[in-house]
C-alpha cells in the first residue's frame, strides 16, 4: 500500500467518526424539537439561523425521516460501516477503497437529492446537513484515492454488512429509547392543559346529498358529489354550499378560515359549509405527490376521531389556531379541549382504517385537479387562497339570487361589519374595564408615557421607552395605579381570560385561549406597528392605529413598545414585541423574559392597570 | 376632486413615529452602576474616575460571547492603564457559572466579572443584543459602543476610542458573528 493510500484510509476513518458524530447530534435536535417539553428543548450548536438556513424546519419536514427513523440516525451505520471497511483496509484487506467509493457515490447522489428538496420543497437548508453533504463528498474522494483496483472479497462485504446492522440496531434502538424518553416525561403536551371551556358541538346527521359541476384549476370540465361523512354546519337544506379543501398544518388555509369564518356569522342560516380534507403528504391523501407538511396527515387523522364524536369545527378551530404545535400529544389536547371523550378518541387515533375518508377526500380533490390549499368551491366555483369575504360573499348572493348590483352591495356590507376600524374618539377614556369569565380587569387605554414621574395614559403621547420595571413599577404607582399582572395583561389582548395550563405561574407561554393578536386571530400587518426594519423605523406615538385595538378599545397592546407586566420583580417579564419584533412574531402570547426587572432600552414600556 | 384627495391622504397618512431625539443616547453621561463582582467585593463605575472603563454586557446564552470574553481578557492584560468589566446579565447565575467554567482558558484577574442578575446595570445602557462593549471615557461620558464580536476585527474600535483615535471603519466587512438578539433567545 502507498503512502498516500494509507492516509486517504485515515482520514476515512476520522471523516466517518466525525459523521456519526454529525448523525448523533442531528437524531438528538430531531427528536427534542419534536418530542420535548419547551423546558427539555436546547438550541443546535453550529446552526445559526439566517436568510434560508434553518436547521429546525429542515431537520424536523417530512424529509428528515425514513420508516419513522430520523435522517440523523439512519447517518451513523452508514459511517460506522465506513469507519469499519477503512479500519480493515489498514490492516491489509483488499477492496475497500472499492467498497467506499461506491458507498461515496451513493451518498453524493443522496446529498444532492437532499439538497435540491431542501432548496425546492422547505426553503431553506441546514448547516449540519451541508457539512455531511461534503463528508460524503469527500468520502468519494478519498475513497477513489485510497485505491479501486482490487475488487472486494465476499468475506469483505459480509462484515460490511454486518458493522452497518449491528451499529444501525445500536443507533436506532438508542434514538428510540431516547424518544420514548421524552414521551414519557410527557412530551409537548406537557406544556399544556385543559381549562378552556367546551366548544360547540358539530350538527347532528350525515352532510346533505349535493353535486357540482366545476371548472377545474386545470381548467376542465368535472363534477363532484358531496359525501355523507363530509363534516358540514350550516344550513343543510340551502340551495348554495360553500365546499373548503384544505390542511389542517396549512398556513393559508388558516388565514381563510377566519374569512370563512365571516362568511358563517353572515351565512350560516341560508348557507352549507363543508370543510373536505387535503392534507399536502402523500402519505394519506393520493391527490399529493410530494410532502409538504409533516403533521398535515396525522391532523387530518385525529379531525376524522373528533368529528366521530360530533367535535370537528371544535377540533378545527383549535387545531387552526394552534397550528404551530401539531405533534399527536397536542391532537389529543386539543381534541379533549374540543369535548371529545379521550378514550374513544385513541382508539380511533390508533386505527388506521379511519384515514379512509381523508383518502377519498384527497381522491375527490385530485379529480378536481388542485394542486395546492386552501381550495373553496361556492356552488361549483373555485376560490383559491387570499380569496377575501367579500369576493366570496358575492358569488354566494348571487347564487342566493341577488343581481350583480345588490350582491355587490350585499357583499360590500360584509366588509363595513368586519372593519368597524374608524377614528379614535376624542374623548376616549384612558382607562378601559374589561370583563372576561368572570376576570375582571381595569387597564390603560394606551401605552403609558412618562410626565413628572407619573404614568399617564392618553392618546398622541410619546410612549415611555427606556423604561424597566423598576421605573414602570414607580410610575404607575405615583399615578395611583400598579402594573398589569400577565394574566391581566394577556387576557385583555386575546379577549378572554387568560388559564394557566401547565401551573407554571406564566400565562402567554401554552395554549391560547382567545385571539392571538389582540384584533383578531391572524396578522393583519396595516392594523399594529410591528414587523418593521429596527433601524429605519421607530416607535409611533400612542393611538396612532385605530386599527390596533380588542374589541373593548384597548390599543397598541402588540408592537409599538413591548410592555412590562408582573407584580413583583420576579415575575418581570416584557409582552407583545415592539415595532421591529420580526414578520407576525407581535402576538399577544409574545413574551420576554430574558433579563431581569432594571432592563430598559428603546424596546421597553408599559401600561397600568388599575382596582376595578 | 379636492376633497377625495385630501381624504385619501388622511386614510394613507403613514402613522407618526416619535422624535428622532428620543431614540439618541450616545454622548450622554453614562448611567453609573454598581454590581457584585465573582472575587467578592463590588464595581462601581462612578469610582472609576479618571481612568477609561471598557464594559462588556455579556450574556451565557450568547454564542459570540464565547469568543469575545476570552479576547477581552487577553486585552485586559495587555492594557492595564485601561478598566475593564465584564458584567453578566443572566437571570440565573448558576448559567453564567457553568459558561464561565466551560470557557478553554480562565478570564484573568484583571478582567473581573460583575454580575448584574436583574439587569439594573444593563437598564441604563439600553441594549438589545448581546455581545455590547461600550467605552467610557475619563470625564464619564459615554464615547462608542458597539454591539456584537468579530474575531475578525476584534477591539480595534474599541481601543481607537479609548485612545482617542478616528474609530476605523469596516464598510465591506460581513458581520463575522451576529450578535445574539436579547428578545430572540426563545422562540
Amino acid at each position: 500500500m502507498k503512502g498516500y493510500q494509507r492516509v486517504a484510509l485515515v482520514l476515512l476513518v476520522l471523516l466517518a467518526v466525525f459523521g456519526m458524530g454529525v448523525g448523533g447530534l442531528m437524531s438528538w435536535h430531531h427528536d427534542t424539537q419534536l418530542y420535548a417539553t419547551d423546558a427539555q428543548k436546547g438550541a443546535l450548536i453550529g446552526c445559526e439561523e439566517a436568510e434560508g438556513v434553518n436547521c429546525d424546519i429542515v431537520n424536523t419536514s417530512a424529509w428528515s425521516e425514513i420508516l419513522g427513523v430520523p435522517l440523523g440516525t439512519w447517518a451513523i451505520p452508514f459511517y460506522g460501516m465506513i469507519a469499519v471497511i477503512a479500519g480493515l483496509a489498514l490492516t491489509g484487506q483488499a477492496g475497500g477503497g472499492l467498497l467506499i467509493t461506491l458507498a461515496g457515490l451513493g451518498s453524493v447522489g443522496f446529498s444532492g437529492f437532499l439538497y435540491y428538496i431542501s432548496v425546492t420543497e422547505l426553503g431553506n437548508v441546514c448547516a449540519w446537513c451541508m457539512r455531511l453533504y461534503a463528508v460524503n463528498a469527500a468520502t468519494l474522494v478519498l475513497g477513489l484515492a485510497s485505491g479501486v483496483a482490487a475488487k472486494p472479497s465476499s468475506k469483505l462485504i459480509g462484515t460490511a454488512l454486518g458493522a452497518w446492522f449491528g451499529v444501525a440496531v445500536l443507533a436506532i434502538g438508542g434514538q428510540q429509547l431516547y424518544k420514548s424518553s421524552l414521551l414519557a416525561d410527557g412530551g409537548p403536551a406537557a406544556d399544556l392543559g385543559a381549562k378552556v371551556a367546551k366548544l360547540e358541538g358539530d350538527p347532528k346527521g350525515p352532510a346533505p346529498t349535493m353535486s357540482f359541476t366545476v371548472t377545474t384549476e386545470d381548467k376542465k370540465e368535472a363534477t363532484f358529489t358531496l359525501d355523507a361523512d363530509d363534516a358540514w354546519k350550516g344550513n343543510p337544506k340551502a340551495k348554495v354550499a360553500v365546499v373548503e379543501f384544505a390542511d389542517l398544518e396549512c398556513g393559508f388555509c388558516k388565514r381563510t378560515s377566519s374569512e370563512i369564518a365571516r362568511l358563517y356569522a353572515a351565512y350560516g342560516d341560508r348557507v352549507l359549509f363543508v370543510f373536505k380534507h387535503f392534507p399536502m403528504n402523500p402519505t394519506c391523501n393520493p391527490g399529493v405527490k410530494n410532502p409538504k407538511h409533516r403533521d398535515a396527515c396525522r391532523a387530518a387523522h385525529a379531525a376524522v376521531c373528533a368529528q366521530e364524536q360530533g367535535k370537528f369545527w371544535a377540533f378545527h378551530d383549535l387545531a387552526f389556531k394552534n397550528q404551530h404545535q401539531l405533534g399527536d400529544e397536542y391532537l389529543r389536547t386539543y381534541a379533549g379541549e374540543a369535548g371529545a371523550n379521550l378514550d374513544t378518541f385513541n382508539a380511533c387515533y390508533a386505527d388506521k382504517s379511519k384515514m379512509e375518508l381523508v383518502r377519498r377526500d384527497g381522491e375527490v380533490g385530485a379529480s378536481l385537479d388542485i394542486h395546492g390549499t386552501p381550495r373553496i368551491f361556492i356552488n361549483g366555483k373555485l376560490y383559491r387562497s387570499g380569496a377575501s369575504a367579500e369576493a366570496m360573499a358575492k358569488e354566494i348572493e348571487l347564487a342566493l339570487g341577488a343581481t350583480a348590483e345588490e350582491a355587490a352591495t350585499k357583499a360590500g356590507n360584509l366588509k363595513d361589519k368586519a372593519e368597524v376600524v374608524g377614528a379614535i374618539p376624542a374623548d376616549v377614556p384612558d382607562m378601559r374595564t374589561v370583563t372576561m369569565d368572570g376576570l375582571t380587569v381595569k387597564i390603560d387605554t394606551f401605552e403609558a408615557a412618562i410626565v413628572d414621574g407619573k404614568a399617564v395614559s392618553g392618546k398622541h403621547n410619546v410612549p415611555a421607552i427606556r423604561t424597566s420595571w423598576v421605573t414602570a413599577k414607580a410610575a404607575c404607582e405615583a399615578a395611583g395605579k400598579r402594573l398589569c399582572t400577565e394574566q391581566e395583561w394577556v387576557s385583555v389582548c386575546q379577549n378572554a381570560k387568560a388559564a394557566d395550563d401547565n401551573q407554571n405561574g406564566e400565562y402567554a407561554d401554552d395554549m391560547i385561549e382567545g385571539t392571538a393578536y389582540p384584533y383578531a386571530d391572524f396578522h393583519d400587518k396595516t392594523r399594529c406597528w410591528d414587523g418593521k426594519e429596527g433601524d429605519q423605523f421607530r416607535p409611533v406615538y400612542t393611538g396612532e392605529l385605530p386599527g390596533c385595538a380588542t374589541p373593548g378599545g384597548v390599543y397598541d397592546l402588540t408592537g409599538n413598545v413591548e410592555e412590562w407586566v408582573g407584580d413583583s420583580a420576579g415575575k418581570a417579564v416584557l409582552l407583545g414585541g415592539a415595532w421591529d419584533t420580526k414578520d407576525d412574531h407581535a402576538r399577544c402570547y409574545r413574551r420576554n423574559d430574558t433579563f431581569g426587572a432594571g432592563y430598559a432600552n428603546a424596546r421597553t414600556g408599559f401600561r397600568c392597570c388599575g382596582t376595578p | 376632486m379636492f376633497g377625495a384627495l385630501v381624504a385619501a391622504q388622511i386614510a394613507w397618512a403613514a402613522p407618526e413615529m416619535i422624535p428622532l431625539e428620543a431614540m439618541d443616547e450616545v454622548g450622554h453621561t453614562a448611567s453609573d452602576f454598581t454590581v457584585e463582582l465573582r472575587e467578592g467585593g463590588t464595581f462601581t463605575l462612578s469610582e472609576q474616575q479618571g481612568k477609561t472603563v471598557i464594559i462588556s454586557f455579556w450574556a451565557s446564552w450568547c454564542t459570540p460571547c464565547k469568543k469575545e470574553l476570552p479576547a477581552l481578557s487577553r486585552l485586559s492584560e495587555e492594557r492595564k492603564d485601561l478598566r475593564f468589566i465584564a458584567v453578566n446579565v443572566d437571570r440565573d447565575r448558576a448559567a453564567a457559572e457553568k459558561f464561565l467554567t466551560a470557557l478553554p482558558e480562565p478570564v484573568s484577574s484583571s478582567l473581573p466579572i460583575g454580575f448584574d442578575n436583574d439587569a439594573m446595570a444593563l437598564g441604563g445602557y439600553s441594549v438589545t443584543s448581546m455581545p455590547t462593549i461600550f467605552v467610557i471615557g475619563k470625564d464619564g461620558v459615554t464615547r462608542f459602543r458597539k454591539t456584537g464580536y468579530s474575531e475578525q476585527r476584534g477591539f480595534v474600535e474599541i481601543l481607537a476610542a479609548a485612545d482617542g483615535k478616528p474609530i476605523p471603519t469596516f464598510d465591506n466587512e460581513k458581520a463575522a458573528a451576529t450578535p445574539t438578539p436579547a428578545a430572540g433567545k426563545k422562540p
